[in-house]
């Protein structure tokens, strides 16, 4: 900085000093040496870790440890039994995670935003209509259907404006929560609750709950993309607000809302605590059904447990095998992320 | 009040402070001819007052609209024309908090009765935006939408006919299947002008649809507002007063008012013949839009 | 349609099917806070029967905790957690912000556009893979350093480590969007004046950004507390109520693991205790979460 003081007074100096030629800062090195320095180091950990991997990995790494099964020997034991039950839980998940995290991700977007002023002015409208009604003369069911559905629209005009705010907030309150926590949700609800199996079923149900909050996150940011003129234009056109949604907002919408979903798996595929607190870590020899039909009979496989049990283990042996596992979820890991970022690429529009 | 412009001093001053753009097709402002047929009352809007939350946004419009006609909303900026226009086809009841006071009839029938069908309100009433907003689809799927969620068989009959009225047939004859957004901002009007009135509506609103355009893309626009009038009732929000002057009929000035309570609304200061409002405006503010001294 | 006998507007129709579509897409919404619900519920439910057998005040205040001798004081699980995650924000703070300042204040475009994508790389990576990373790796350089004995395995100073390098991404990501919000003008305004880049992100855009990079620090310690793979692997399963980082300690996640990875019958005290432990994380989580909304917010009122 700066520390010389110019000579007082201002103004008309009698010789005009020269520029400063330019000079070291040592205070400014060492700053700006300290923030490329947390870089480094940062990037030097990842790169130390892939490399610890690599290391450890690669030696125990052919294909006959993707296709063999699981087994209590080193020697012998492979990922194919995680392998298929990381498949089925992907699976699982994606089918229960999908239309409820759309459906709700375009609910909140599209149609949660209205006011009670709107709301109530709906509700009077409604109102009219059942006195238009009254005064003909109609009675019977359609006249109390009506009735209620007038009641029904002034509560919602009262209460929905803060129940969806509340809703909001929530979602974004869910995403925080430690997943480990998730694993009890499922535990209590699926297992001891529903009387679920410890499968494959209930894991995959508690991670799809687990990343129900992200894919809304995400898909909400995908919709608000696209412009409202799209849907204006829709709607000038003689389409109900639903059908201008549904049909223009919405496919415009589905690759930001699938990228934002395939980002979502990668967290769930890499979980192991929710896991292993719904369904223990398995020991079974058997191997594991990729029937989705099966998966409650199916016991909890999945590549990251698989990775635990084998990493929890003293035995240097298993360390390794852990390592390789490792690689193959990294690899796993990558393809899934370079399809989101193909999917974002190819269909991102300029609007 | 002198019936030709041309010694209409007025009428100088504003040619020659326009902008120099070559579209002024006629050597005067005038007016062009209304088409034939009827020429009756479509919109009546009386003691309008539109509101977004508590702000008022127009206060007391009292306006008609007449069939085959193209009449101009213009005015400065924040003068509500772009409200009261989305307030003809209820596209303003899409916006959360927003009220509508007062009343729009529409071939005398309430346009905001309770039981009214604002989906067909829009169908009927079909809208232009300012910036073209073609759907991220195909030039015939855009085209297709309207007339499916209108239960219009889409045929290539009529998706010909259809674009040959919006002057954008031969251009893109053999490129159906492309993309919309590969089409000039131009050719995207036109193909928006288009799937308006696929949907076989009565009126058409157009919001500003030269503003994002060249020159030359709103001589195009313009000439096809010449060629549709005679089948349409055309209202058009513009900024631009030689476009008014060109293309419109009828005219109506708005203006913001009630500053000096600490508001700001827009209010409309007059309407009529478009020549009578750009030669002999009764408005002293109308008059000073015009000349240039405010706006 | 040239006719003055215009066709009458269609009367408002009813659209029952569009009208059910939007009320399943609502139901859709509502999922979400039944979940919220789901959890709470579920946590007393299973967990309130533990507090039948163990007082709530020992429970909270015991320093013992040996589930074989029914002893449960959760004082040595809970600061383990605290302990680990106060490592990994010793680790993870001067890293993640240092990163935030460099990539906002001096790095070039395509270095940031660079740098920011394998970052997060490391955001993404499972944590299982983090504590595979301290076993394999850490814990025999901190043996090396002679920080830890030879023979020991487990440490809460190697997990609080690898915790730290997990939630780095999150902070510099985080502190570097709240930075890059700083208007541009106040830089402009403080380099105007003769400020060098140092003064200009230390005394200008930090401050100015302050709640925005606090909000990621606590959102950081928020998931360190979380965090269960990698500390029940790096730190082990051995409770223990020390104040010394290199001991082995069992967290409130590791013991949860612990206890899952056997079979707990549901109704036995070990079962219930999970659900009792996990209140606590809960409750802990979420008041650190809140302190972090609060700092966002005050963040968005400066500058949005």
């Amino acid at each position: 900085m700066a520390t010389d003081a110019p000579s007082l007074p201002l103004g008309d100096a009698a010789e005009v000093r020269p520029l400063r030629k330019k000079r070291p800062r040592p205070a400014d090195a060492a700053f700006h040496a300290a923030a490329l320095g947390a870089v480094t180091i940062t990037m030097g950990a990842l790169v130390w870790l892939l490399g610890a991997i690599l290391a450890s990995g690669l030696g125990s790494l052919d294909w006959a440890f993707i296709t063999d099964p699981v087994s209590t020997s080193a020697e012998r034991a492979g990922f194919n039994s995680a392998l298929r039950g990381s498949l089925v839980l992907m699976l699982i998940t994606i089918t229960v995670a999908i239309p409820i995290g759309f459906a709700a991700a375009t609910y909140l977007e599209k149609f949660a935003a209205l006011s009670r002023s709107q709301l109530e002015g709906n509700a009077y409208a409604r109102q009219r209509r059942l006195h238009e009604m009254e005064a003909a003369g109609a009675t019977g069911f359609g006249v109390t259907l009506k009735r209620l559905e007038v009641r029904a629209s002034f509560l919602w005009a009262r209460i929905g404006p803060p129940v969806n705010r509340a809703v909001e907030v929530n979602i974004s309150n869910l995403a925080a929560v430690p997943s480990i926590i998730y694993g009890l949700l499922g535990l209590a609800l699926f297992v001891s609750f529903v009387g679920l199996q410890k499968s494959l079923l209930s894991g995959g149900l508690t991670l799809a709950i687990l990343v129900l909050p992200i894919i809304i996150i995400a898909s909400r940011e995908a919709i608000r993309a696209v412009p409202v003129s799209i849907e204006q234009g829709a709607m000038a056109l003689g389409a109900t607000r639903w059908q201008a949604v549904s049909r223009q907002t919405i496919p415009a919408a589905i690759p930001g809302m699938l990228t934002g979903t395939i980002l979502a798996m990668s967290r769930a595929i890499g979980e192991a605590a929710p896991l292993i607190v719904v369904g223990g870590v398995a020991f079974g020899t058997q191997t594991p059904s990729i029937n989705p039909t099966e998966a409650n009979d199916t016991p909890l496989f999945a590549m990251p447990l698989q990775i635990f049990d084998w990493a929890d283990r003293p035995q240097q042996d298993f360390l390794d095998l852990a390592a390789s596992g490792i690689i193959v979820l990294l690899v796993v890991l990558v393809l899934m992320n370079a399809v989101a970022i193909f999917l974002r690429n190819k269909f991102s529009r300029r609007w | 009040m002198p019936d030709s412009m041309s010694d209409s001093p007025t009428t100088t001053t504003q040619v020659a402070a326009g902008t120099g753009d070559e579209l002024v097709t006629t050597p005067t402002a005038s007016a062009p001819k209304r088409p034939g047929g009827s020429h009756g009352v479509v919109f009546r809007a009386t003691d309008l007052d539109f509101y977004y939350g508590k702000a008022r946004a127009l206060k007391d419009v009292n306006v008609e609209i007449h069939r085959h006609e193209i009449t101009a909303l213009i005015g400065p900026s924040g003068c509500g024309k772009s409200t009261f226009l989305r307030c003809l086809n209820r596209m303003n009841d899409l916006i959360p908090g927003t009220r509508v006071d007062g009343r729009i009839e529409f071939h005398d029938q309430d346009l905001y009765a309770s039981d009214i069908d604002s989906v067909d309100v829009r169908r009927r009433i079909g809208m232009v935006f300012q910036k073209p907003n073609p759907f991220p689809k195909s030039i015939k799927e855009n085209l297709n939408f309207g007339m499916k969620v209108n239960g219009i068989k889409p045929t290539a009959e009529r998706i010909e006919a259809v674009l040959r009225k919006a002057s954008l047939w031969d251009e893109v004859k053999d490129k159906l299947d492309q993309d919309a957004f590969a089409l000039s901002g131009g050719q995207q009007q036109r193909l928006c002008i288009a799937r308006a009135i696929a949907v076989e509506p009565e009126v058409i609103l157009m919001d500003e649809p030269c503003s994002a355009l060249d020159p030359i893309s709103t001589l195009a626009i313009e000439d096809l507002m010449n060629e549709l009038v005679t089948q349409y009732t055309i209202v058009i929000v513009t900024h631009n007063m030689q476009q008014a002057a060109r293309v419109s009929h009828r005219t109506a000035f708005f203006t913001v008012a009630g500053m000096d309570q600490g508001e700001r609304y827009g209010v409309l200061a007059e309407h009529g013949d478009t020549e009578k409002i750009f030669t002999a405006p009764a408005d002293k503010r109308t008059q000073d839009y015009i000349t240039g001294r405010f706006g | 349609m040239d006719t003055d006998g215009a066709p009458r507007l269609a009367r408002r129709r009813r659209r029952p099917l569009e009208q059910a579509t939007l009320l399943l897409l609502g139901a859709a919404a509502l999922v979400s806070v039944l979940v919220t619900a789901g959890i709470v519920i579920t946590l007393i439910t299973e967990g309130a029967p533990f507090f039948a057998d163990v007082n709530v005040m020992d429970f909270l205040t015991g320093s013992v905790w040996e589930p074989v001798n029914d002893t449960y004081g959760v004082l040595p699980l809970l600061s383990a957690s605290l302990m680990i995650a106060g490592i990994a924000a010793l680790v993870a703070v001067p890293l993640g912000l240092g990163s935030a300042i460099y990539l906002s204040e001096y790095a070039a475009e395509p270095v940031r556009r660079t740098i920011k994508p394998i970052l997060e790389l490391l955001a993404g990576m499972p944590t299982i893979v983090l504590g595979f990373f301290a076993l394999d790796s850490i814990t025999p350089a901190l043996q090396s350093i002679g920080l830890i004995d030879e023979n020991q395995i487990f440490s809460a100073l190697s997990a609080g480590i690898v915790v730290g390098l997990l939630i780095t991404p999150l902070i510099s990501s985080l502190s570097e969007d709240a930075m890059r919000a700083v208007p541009r003008a106040m830089r402009e305004g403080a380099y105007g004046v003769g400020a060098t880049k140092r003064v200009v992100a230390g005394r200008i855009v930090l401050p100015a950004a302050l709640s925005g990079v606090m909000a990621a620090i606590v959102l950081g310690v928020s998931r360190a507390v979380g965090e269960t793979m990698a500390v029940t692997l790096a730190a082990g399963t051995q409770a223990n109520l020390s104040a010394n980082p290199t001991d082995p300690m069992q967290t409130i996640t590791a013991y949860i693991v612990a206890i899952s990875k056997g079979e707990a019958v549901r109704g036995s005290t070990q079962y219930q205790s999970i659900f009792a432990v996990g209140i606590l994380l809960f409750v802990v989580t979420l008041i650190i979460n809140l302190v972090a909304v609060r700092f966002v917010r005050r963040f968005r009122t400066v500058y949005h």
